[in-house]
């Protein structure tokens, strides 16, 4: 059983530090994080870095489709209809 | 399926043709989302295209087994993720599989620890100011599967139990591959990775 009350050391921040910064921690491990995170110069620097990767490589692959691509979808769907297909 | 799903679920009543209406209707909203997700997997616009395509002609063929209320994006990237590995990913050269795949969480050690303050402003100064161009090629470089992971965790922002469905892997698997991939990531591109040190037994 965990205690209500959690204290995290680096050793215990570090490992959750992906899932902090995902929004995957329970909200006891999110408060012992967050008080971490206040008091670690380095655990706070590895989030802020890997906050920053994340974002990064959001903005990166934010990729329209071309415009001919939505013609040839629906294209291929008509035919998949006029062919009497439907969806089940 | 709770009562409440139940009661708005169109299927029973409605024609094949509102059907495939529907269909067009709501699944055509994520093109976007479909094509952003197969250059990644395919890494080139053509194959990507095609994939789309026929992840659109799938789901259309298997739509009665959509859930209304549930995440129609989330089902399409599963449709597109199993129509890739099944039909494209054969006729591209698979990269190396090893056992370091298991499930396992990682413990970081850090070099950080040791450096100035200058040098760690200096990794973020590096991320501030990456051209997306390099950013998309670090990510190419990295196995199918963790680059899979790491776009639904990052640019989808899907959680760990939602990637785990998609990708029909244990969320230990998702885990372990977003760890792996970013850390490859960051070293590609800041060159100041980090080690992984030992399996950490307490996170869980």
């Amino acid at each position: 059983m965990e205690t209500l009350f959690q204290q995290f050391g680096c050793e215990e921040a570090l490992p959750r530090l992906y899932r902090f910064i995902d929004e995957e921690l329970d909200e006891h491990e999110l408060e012992a994080m967050r008080d971490h995170l206040d008091g670690c110069d380095n655990c706070a620097y590895e989030h802020e870095v890997r906050t920053k990767l994340k974002s990064v490589i959001r903005e990166a692959c934010l990729d329209a489709a071309p415009p001919s691509l939505r013609a040839k979808v629906v294209d291929r769907l008509t035919e998949l209809r006029a062919g009497g297909a439907q969806p089940a | 399926m709770t009562a409440d799903e139940a009661a708005h679920d169109p299927r029973p009543t409605e024609t094949p043709v509102e059907r495939a209406d529907r269909f067009e209707r709501d699944a055509m909203e994520y093109l976007d989302q479909l094509y952003a997700a197969a250059m990644r997997m395919t890494r080139n616009p053509a194959d990507a295209e095609d994939l789309v395509q026929e992840t659109y002609a799938k789901a259309f063929s298997s739509f009665h087994q959509y859930r209304p209320g549930t995440n129609l994006k989330a089902w399409l990237h599963r449709i597109l993720t199993n129509t890739y590995i099944n039909d494209y990913r054969k006729k591209q050269r698979s990269p190396q599989q090893s056992n370091a795949d298991e499930i396992e969480d990682w413990q970081i050690m850090r070099a950080s620890e040791h450096e100035s303050v200058g040098l760690r402003s200096a990794e973020l100064e590096v991320l501030d100011h990456l051209p997306d161009s390099r950013v998309k090629q670090a990510l190419a470089d990295l196995r199918a599967d963790y680059r899979m992971v790491v776009y639904y965790a990052d640019v989808e922002g899907y959680s760990y139990k939602e990637i785990a469905e998609i990708m029909d892997t244990p969320i230990g698997t998702v885990m372990s591959r977003l760890h792996r991939g970013r850390a490859q990531l960051r070293e590609a591109l800041t060159g100041q990775g980090f080690e992984p040190a030992s399996v950490d037994q307490s996170g869980g």
